[in-house]
């Protein structure tokens, strides 16, 4: 009769606090000027020393907490070593670094939140009560966009990205993962990796200069291999598969990963082949808009007329067919004109202004972009 | 397990085409550049109205660049470099008009000009009549805050060259109320 009740006023209490700090966070969100951030750690805080002390802890179930706490600290690692690893291609530059102000702006609200939101989710996963694993994943998602994002500055299309590519989707992929590790291994292992993948711009004067797209997808993909890493190694269970099978999963997984990496090695530009959308018809018979072109980079390679390439003038991309080349005190000349267009573009490119050499089209694939990016100005024209 | 499998990297395929979609680097439109002017106009010799711009906001984002004319500050000229590519994009400038003369100015629009009205429209914010004061005991101007918009009404689907003029006119308050005047 006393644990009936100790469970029944623990379940009370557990609602009680989720609804109030539901009602909390979301508040943040409609007042313009607050420091999210800030305002959200302060929060946090309270709730999580009262589920702490007045919510009964559950025992967590796995025998394998301390490996997987030093295997989430390796990961952690190793994910910031290779970030800087890519700064060796693609440069470096500078973060916010430390100092006294970044400590008290970025890094304490930052730490305390992930110890306090982390508290949170491991007591209310032990409830093993679906409602309420479910509402606090959907918890947890709104403290990461609440901390980590400028949501309240959504005025460009490139905002809007940054916004989708380093907070909302790498949000809902990751609290998959601190889900899963939560519920099985107690909260440490996920503050530990969370600390070390967070802090370091914090800590650090200089980071790799990796593009936005590429930091995107690794955010994107790192906490499910993790999560997979993490399944396969403590909880698939062995069974048969004929080879058959194997192979064709192999098979279907390489290809999805090969799809995968093409894509974002193509919309980072960074590397020997890159991708643009055709946004105009200038060069409407040969290339359409709402098609994507590959090019290969420029490297002194020979152009001739007839050619198609990618420059760039006036800080736009371009794409448009050589007309004529001339060599003049020995600087050579390159003459454009749009396909569509009844004159050559005005003056003339170098060396300095090619971007690359069009190799095939993609037809129509470049449409979503165009679509998205004209519904987001449309948005913000309408609102 | 198998299933859980299939359902992430299907997941990640969408996320990344997804990711795709939305970086995807994109082209632009060739020579886009627009020139705009504004002209603040003395309406009558009678009054000692000196209405010009005492302002203009230099871009933030390198959108635009904007000088006021050094003989009398009666004209703004400015040139779009970036930020208008798609339809529904604009550019806003902030300017400030002021009246140092004796007597309440009261500022209407002229006219406007778009060299490429089908694809661009120019406005200035300000209510249709606003008041300014006439420059205070000290000689201190009184001031209004007003924005230029330069907006993209259409996407271009060739090179283009657009100027623009948006002329202000600035006339005595006192002299639109009374007739005998």
């Amino acid at each position: 009769m006393m644990r009936k009740d100790s469970v029944s006023r623990d379940k009370k209490t557990l609602y009680a606090i989720s609804l109030l700090l539901l009602a909390a966070l979301l508040s943040i969100l409609f007042f313009e000027g607050t420091n999210s951030r800030v305002v959200t750690t302060i929060l946090l805080i309270p709730f999580a020393v009262a589920v702490f002390f007045f919510i009964r802890k559950r025992s967590i179930l796995s025998i394998n907490k301390r490996q997987v706490l030093l295997l989430m600290s390796v990961i952690g690692l190793v994910y910031v070593m290779l970030f800087y690893l890519t700064g060796l291609h693609f440069g470096f530059s500078r973060t916010v670094g430390f100092s006294a102000s970044s400590l008290m702006r970025y890094s304490l609200p930052i730490m305390a939140s992930i110890i306090a939101i982390e508290i949170i989710r491991t007591v209310l996963l032990a409830q093993n009560n679906k409602a309420i694993a479910v509402i606090s994943y959907f918890f947890c998602i709104l403290v990461d966009i609440l901390v980590q994002s400028s949501f309240h500055r959504i005025d460009t299309f490139n905002q809007f990205m940054d916004f989708m590519g380093f907070t909302l989707m790498p949000a809902l992929v990751a609290n998959f993962l601190y889900h899963y590790v939560a519920k099985r291994y107690g909260a440490t292992p996920n503050i530990v990796y969370r600390l070390i993948i967070t802090l370091y711009p914090y800590l650090l004067p200089f980071g790799s200069a990796v593009p936005d797209s590429i930091v995107a997808f690794m955010r994107l993909v790192v906490p499910l291999l993790v999560y997979l890493f993490l399944h396969a190694l403590y909880e698939t269970k062995r069974y048969h598969k004929s080879s058959k099978s194997k192979i064709w999963s192999g098979v279907g997984t390489a290809f999805a990963a090969v799809v995968m990496i093409s894509i974002v090695l193509l919309i980072s530009n960074q590397f020997r082949y890159g991708t643009l959308v055709i946004a105009t018809e200038s060069m409407t018979g040969e290339i359409n808009k709402g098609d994507a072109i590959v090019y290969e980079k420029y490297d002194d390679q020979s152009i001739a007329v007839d050619q198609v390439i990618v420059f760039e003038k006036n800080n736009s991309h371009l794409v448009h067919r050589v007309v004529k080349v001339e060599s003049i005190n020995g600087e050579t000349r390159y003459y454009t004109k749009g396909d569509a267009n009844e004159d050559m573009d005005t003056g003339y490119i170098t060396d300095v202004d090619i971007v690359g050499v069009t190799k095939f089209k993609l037809p129509f694939v470049g449409y979503p972009t165009i679509w998205l990016r004209e519904l987001f100005a449309e948005k913000i024209r309408g609102g | 397990m198998k299933n859980r499998r299939i359902a992430i990297v299907a997941f990640m395929l969408v996320a990344t085409l997804t990711l795709g979609i939305g970086y995807a680097a994109i082209t632009d439109v060739l020579d886009f550049q627009g020139t705009a002017k504004v002209t603040a106009q003395q309406a009558s010799e009678a009054f000692d109205l000196d209405v010009y711009f005492s302002e203009v906001t230099a871009s933030q984002d390198g959108s635009y660049t904007t000088r006021i004319n050094a003989d009398n500050n009666d004209k703004i000229t400015f040139t779009i470099t970036s930020g208008l590519n798609g339809q529904g994009d604009k550019v806003v400038i902030p300017a400030v008009i002021a009246n140092a003369g004796d007597v309440p100015a009261e500022l209407s629009i002229k006219s406007t000009y778009s060299s490429e009205p089908d694809y661009f429209t120019v406005t200035c914010n300000f209510v249709e009549g606003t008041e300014l004061d006439a420059a205070n005991a000290d000689q201190e101007p009184s001031t209004v805050n007003v924005e230029l918009i330069v907006e993209l009404i259409k996407t271009p689907t060739e090179d283009i060259e657009a100027s623009f003029v948006l002329e202000v006119n600035a006339t005595s308050a006192e002299a639109t109320n009374d007739p005998n005047q």
